[in-house]
């Protein structure tokens, strides 16, 4: 079969591979040839239940993971995380710092203020739904208001007055998105309604522009690289084996399969595979006294900062909380709303030790070996009941349940093994994404992340997706 | 033979054991969901087969739980009239069975739609499942509504 050449060749279709393809599209000539080869399939069924149950791929199979204890959860398929919850919120500007301010981590190469209007522009691709807030200073305001609080988040509010607000979502609160206003129905990983933002309902228009072949079912296997340039990639679709060739290459394969890639396609930088990381999170039950909850918009309403970031990040973690608006009611007489649940999500220090390598047993498959938490990240564990006790002192609460993970558990966050950074020895890309020794090869996703904050990935990837895009096609900042 | 303090004991022990067995298989998983509705909601005006319909659909949707709440219908009978849930720790299995089943038989009624009165006779809309029924969460307000009574 011939092998057909493209210009561009990007790997998935997920949120990473979407945001870049978009913004390449803009810059790029009407003669330009770019091919995104998608391991899963398209989920064609309308949303709602046939939508959930076409679930695809089952992700754990994969991979080989040497430790069960931790949970790697992801969906395969065009358009990617399509199963997101779609909580939005961006990393705090002091995240891009942590060792210069509080000798913990490493410095990403650019500050929050670079990253900003591309937060701008994801946040408006996606139709965010948010309030201002003096903790993450903005350019240009949300494109929707803000979701309505619960309860529980006023009662937040009122204890922290402007470091408790409206999760910023990518499920509308009102009109305007081009998509329907979200009713909290609260099974956001197949939305019933299309409310949640998702690349394969809401950027389908990107894989039909003239100059996009996608092709689905096709497995990356490896790129074909000669004398440090990528010339092209193997793939197998349907048990064999095609190539097409290529002058640029863009891998946006999520955190586990991005970097078995280019392991398999024969790059040893040390860094590469290494610093696999996530947040790590715990939960409370809290039975309210005298407060009525779930009267939110959305499935969760409210976003705390009031422990973000802080002095106190050279002992212990930081942590955003995330309260819940799903309506799990109390048996008591006229006390059914009395209860709420909200989680702290803390951010984690990446580690060497945690790797995807490729398996001994089953060369095909990541060998996935998430050792353990580091000992910094511990320290919520350890410290949880007090960080508890603390915020909820004061509140109208009753009693509480901190819920501490037995398990290594999972955050559904796929970060590190490509990271960003100045120093090979420690990290795989540059600044712009751009892997060190190959330089027409770029990593896309939450794999670059250079550390591992509080916040849920997806915005900051797909503003880095944009900025990567524009960055290489020599394009100012936007405005 | 000599009927021995111990033997009887035994012979009783065996005819507990064999009355649970026989109940763990013929009891029916619906009997732990409609004992929590009697004795949780029993004073609500609902007609006569709607804990009934609802725990049917409850079972139905908690398939994987179905062993589980079939052995728990063995305490079916005694739940009518009493129950630990004050004395069990918070996050217990039990608690949680119980407001799962209460919360979830609330939100398929109209109960909330109508500011929670417990006076007014209820009306059974559906399972509260937002997959099949979505847009039904009725303790939810939109952005622009006013708070909740
Ligand atoms: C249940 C759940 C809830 C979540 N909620 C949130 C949330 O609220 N907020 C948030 O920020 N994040 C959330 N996430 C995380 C979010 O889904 C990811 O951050 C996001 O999908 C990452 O985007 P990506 O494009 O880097 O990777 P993906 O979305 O995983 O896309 C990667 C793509 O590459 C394809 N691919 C993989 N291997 C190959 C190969 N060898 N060849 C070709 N194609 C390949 C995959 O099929 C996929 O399409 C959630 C995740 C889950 C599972
Ligand atoms: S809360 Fe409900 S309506 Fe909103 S995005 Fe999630 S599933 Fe869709």
């Amino acid at each position: 079969m011939a092998v057909k050449h493209f210009d561009t060749l990007i790997v998935g279709s997920g949120f990473a591979s979407t945001f870049f393809l978009h913004e390449y599209l803009k810059w790029a000539p009407e003669s330009e040839r770019v091919v995104v080869l998608e391991r899963g399939l398209i989920n064609s069924a309308t949303p709602g239940k046939n939508y959930a149950e076409a679930k695809g791929m089952p992700f754990h199979k994969t991979m080989i993971n040497l430790n069960p204890s931790k949970v790697w959860v992801q969906r395969l398929g065009f358009g990617g995380g399509t199963c997101w919850t779609g909580n939005s919120p961006r990393m705090h500007p002091n995240d891009f710092r942590t060792a210069s301010l509080y000798g913990r981590g490493d410095d990403w190469p650019f500050q929050y203020s670079e990253l900003e209007p591309y937060y701008c522009d994801a946040e408006d691709l996606m139709g965010i739904s948010g309030g201002e807030s003096a903790v993450f200073p903005r350019s240009r305001p949300y494109p929707l208001p803000p979701h309505r609080l619960n309860g529980l988040d006023r009662e937040f509010a009122k204890k922290y007055p402007g470091l408790h607000f409206a999760m910023p979502c990518a499920r509308p609160s009102a009109p305007g998105s081009g998509r329907a206003v979200c009713c909290s129905n609260g099974v956001c990983e197949s939305c019933p309604v299309a409310a949640k933002f998702q690349v394969d309902f809401h950027m389908r228009a990107v894989y039909a522009d003239p100059r996009v072949t996608l092709i689905t079912e096709a497995n990356v296997v490896q790129l074909d690289i000669q004398n440090g340039q990528v010339v092209g990639a193997l793939y197998e679709s349907a048990g064999e084996e095609h190539r097409v060739t290529c002058d640029l290459a863009a891998v946006g394969a999520h955190g586990i399969m991005s970097p078995f890639i280019l392991l398999k396609s024969g790059l040893t930088d040390p860094a590469l595979g290494r610093y696999l990381n996530e947040q790590i999170a715990i939960s409370v039950d809290v039975l309210l006294d005298g407060v009525k909850n779930y009267d939110g918009s959305t499935i969760t309403t409210g976003y705390g900062a009031m422990k973000l970031d802080g002095e106190f990040r050279r002992d212990h973690p930081g942590f955003l909380v995330e309260n819940w608006n799903l309506p799990w009611l109390r048996a008591e007489r006229g006390r059914w709303q009395e209860r709420g649940y909200f989680k702290l999500v803390f951010e984690e220090l990446p580690q060497e030790r945690n790797y995807v390598a490729i398996s001994d047993v089953d060369p095909s498959k990541p060998a996935v070996n998430y050792v353990d938490n580091s000992d910094y990240g511990k320290t919520a564990f350890a410290m949880a009941d007090s960080f508890v006790a603390e915020l909820l002192s004061g509140m109208p609460v009753e009693s509480y349940k901190v819920e501490v993970p037995e398990t290594l558990d999972g955050e559904a966050h796929i970060q590190g093994t490509t990271r960003m950074g100045t120093d090979p020895a420690t990290s795989v890309v540059d600044a712009n994404q751009i892997h060190h020794k190959v330089r027409n090869l770029l990593c896309l996703g939450s794999g670059v992340f250079t550390t591992c904050p509080a916040a849920n990935p997806t915005l900051t990837l797909s503003a880095l997706s944009l900025r990567a895009a524009r960055k290489l096609k020599g394009q100012a900042s936007p405005v | 033979m000599a009927v021995s303090r111990r033997n009887i004991l035994l012979a009783a022990g065996a005819a507990v054991v064999g009355v649970m067995t026989y109940t763990g298989f013929t009891a029916k998983p619906e009997a732990i969901v409609v004992s929590i509705l009697q004795r949780r909601l029993g004073y609500l005006k609902v007609a006569d087969d709607t804990f009934q319909k609802f725990a049917a659909e409850y079972i139905l949707y908690k398939q994987k739980d179905a062993k589980r709440l079939q052995m728990l219908a063995l305490i079916a009978r005694p739940l009518r009239v009493v129950t630990p849930y004050s004395v069990l720790p918070q996050g217990h299995a039990l608690r949680r069975l119980e407001n799962d089943v209460v919360g979830r038989f609330l939100l398929a009624t109209d109960f909330f739609q109508n500011g929670a009165d417990e006076q007014r006779r209820l009306q059974y809309i559906g399972f509260f499942d937002p997959l099949e029924r979505p847009c039904s969460n009725p303790v939810m307000r939109f952005a622009n509504m006013e708070s909740a009574s």
